[in-house]
């Protein structure tokens, strides 16, 4: 049984064929698959059919082999999908701390009411372990009680990996993690992001930076124009003629 | 953990400040206090879907006038006691809460607010002109008191002194009740629907739900407001609930901090005690309250504790580095 599984996946907006009949799977825990292509080849749209935002016109998307297609973010969240934003979405006000508290909660919310009684500053053992566990694996120690709105742009990228570590999702979407990075920094969240997979959590990753997703994915996925253009190993991929044309030859010398 | 701080901070002054008047007030003053603390309860609602939830609601004015009317007529035109008619009361207003936060959730940001504001307006021509059953523009008059506990308990106040002790033990309560919300897991899920809603569903919170019910217990609040003020005044019209109302209360949250628990208390007591010091200029309240919301967004986005609350975190960061 896959983890995570995209069987025929089409989505058009209007007459702009956005996702045409997309096929692949994430089959073991821990594994990471890239999944690459020009901008607009439909990458973060396949992302928001797998979150939930968009519902697709055709296809099916399962976690675990039980399917989620059309369920609304919070449910599939609940189900095991975590995701980060291209553009590094944080709960700006709260903590570094609190961000990581509120992606523990992820899939444990019950009732409204219950969620009234339970107080969001007391902690369980468990919880502090865990979040301690990730500030550390994320490298953000010292900038636990700041507001996450003062982190510089890399570190943010950084938190917004920990929240979905910090989940304990069945599979994470990295939505562009190394986008704006240095060489250094670039090279510090290739580490982060094999931390994430040896959690056992199956990894998908959106990166424009080569050097990151030929060096971590385990599987390469190939889309251009809403088309699944190949699909193989880093080394096959990087030869493939239709890939290079489409995308590798023109962004990396 | 900073934020407990701080919130403890808010409640001794909060207790502080409510002996205060008990003990040296007149009754021109301890009128005032009682007034202020009414605000409270409604500022209190206010902040609850507008501060910590991000959403500008306009209908708290015609909430507030609604449980005013609903526990005034009970109590007048039916004969019913002050307690069972309060409750109520309460209980229709959180009901017709639920009603508007199940329509108006489905929207966000100046659709929310102009949907809210419909909906006060429509509470508000009820008033004014279901005569009938609301008096019209004369208002109901006669309500009774808040009830009197003084010599079931065997105590001697003054009466002043007795409604404002009562009003008092509820704001206190309400207040612990913003407290409790806003430490819960609910009330920071309501933050992270503020902060950022595509990412709250991400994260597992539902969106609406979490809305619709920060707006049904905001409403309840209004509600408890509104029950203090018609048997406060013992008279009620239809003026006293316009919008204008939801203004003042939405001034008052910006003014003290939109989302900041002290703030709730600051802009509250301070704006509500603000127009008898302007008392020579009465005719210009509204312009008053115009002016203060347009410095404060100027000048104070988060407000009066917003403000001290940034400065001493950015020394506390700055000495950190």
């Amino acid at each position: 049984m896959s983890v995570l599984a995209i069987e025929g996946v089409s989505k058009a907006f209007g007459g702009l064929q956005v996702l045409e009949d997309i096929t692949f799977s994430i089959e073991e825990p821990g594994d990471i698959v890239g999944l690459v292509g020009p901008n607009g080849a439909g990458k973060t749209t396949l992302f928001n059919v797998v979150t939930g935002l968009v519902s697709p016109d055709r296809g099916t998307v399962r976690v675990q082999g039980a399917a989620i297609t059309g369920l609304p973010p919070h449910k599939t969240a609940a189900r095991g999908v975590s995701r980060t934003f291209q553009d590094t979405r944080l709960f700006d006000e709260l903590t570094v701390e609190e961000n990581l508290y509120q992606g523990r909660l992820t899939q444990r919310r019950g009732s409204i009411l219950g969620s009234l009684v339970r107080s969001s500053v007391r902690r369980s053992a468990e919880d502090r372990r865990m979040v301690d566990q990730v500030l550390e694996s994320v490298e953000l120690e010292s900038e636990r009680d700041h507001p996450a709105r003062v982190l510089p742009h890399a570190k943010r990228s950084l938190l917004g990996i920990g929240m979905a570590m910090v989940a304990e999702p069945h599979v994470a979407l990295l939505d562009e993690p190394f986008g704006g990075m240095n060489e250094a920094e670039i090279q510090g969240t290739m580490g982060i992001v094999r931390r994430v997979a040896e959690r056992g959590i199956a990894v998908l990753l959106v990166e424009h930076v080569m050097t990151a997703v030929m060096g971590l994915s385990h599987r390469i996925e190939v889309l251009n124009f809403g088309q699944q253009i190949a699909s193989g190993t880093p080394e096959e991929t990087a030869r493939n003629p239709a890939v290079i044309d489409a995308y590798l030859g023109v962004d990396v010398a | 953990m900073r934020s407990n701080r701080w919130g403890l901070v808010g409640l001794v002054v909060g207790l502080v400040a409510l002996v205060i008047p008990a003990y040296f007030g007149n009754g021109y003053q301890l009128y005032l206090a009682t007034i202020a603390l009414i605000w409270l309860v409604l500022v209190i609602g206010l902040q609850i879907i507008f501060g910590y939830g991000g959403l500008l609601s306009v209908a708290h004015g015609g909430l507030f006038g609604l449980a005013a009317y609903t526990s005034g007529l009970l109590n007048v035109e039916k004969g019913m006691p002050v307690i069972q008619s309060a409750v109520i009361a309460i209980a229709v207003t959180t009901l017709v809460s639920a009603l508007i936060g199940l329509i108006a959730v489905r929207a966000s940001g100046m659709s929310f607010a102009v949907l809210t504001l419909a909906f006060g307006a429509i509470l508000y021509e009820l008033f004014l002109n279901a005569t009938d059953v609301t008096g019209g523009p004369l208002g109901v008059v006669g309500i009774e008191p808040l009830p009197e506990w003084s010599a079931w308990v065997g105590v001697d106040v003054r009466p002043v002194l007795e409604t404002y002790i009562t009003v008092a033990v509820v704001a206190c309560v309400a207040l612990l009740g913003l407290w409790w919300l806003v430490r819960s897991e609910f009330g920071r899920a309501l933050v992270c629907t503020r902060e950022d809603e595509t990412l709250a569903a991400s994260y597992g919170i539902n969106v609406r739900q979490t809305r619709r019910w920060a707006f049904l217990i905001s409403g309840a609040f209004a509600g408890l407001a509104g029950v203090l003020f018609g048997h406060y005044f013992q008279f009620i019209a239809p003026e006293s609930f316009t919008f204008l109302a939801a203004f003042q209360a939405i001034v008052m949250v910006v003014a003290g901090g939109a989302g900041i628990f002290l703030g709730t208390i600051v802009g509250a007591i301070s704006l509500s005690l603000l127009p008898e010091l302007l008392r020579d200029v009465s005719q210009y309240q509204q312009v008053t309250y115009g002016v203060i919301l347009f410095l404060a967004v100027r000048f104070l986005p988060s407000g009066v504790v917003g403000w001290v609350r940034d400065r001493i975190a950015e020394r506390r960061l700055a000495a950190g580095r």
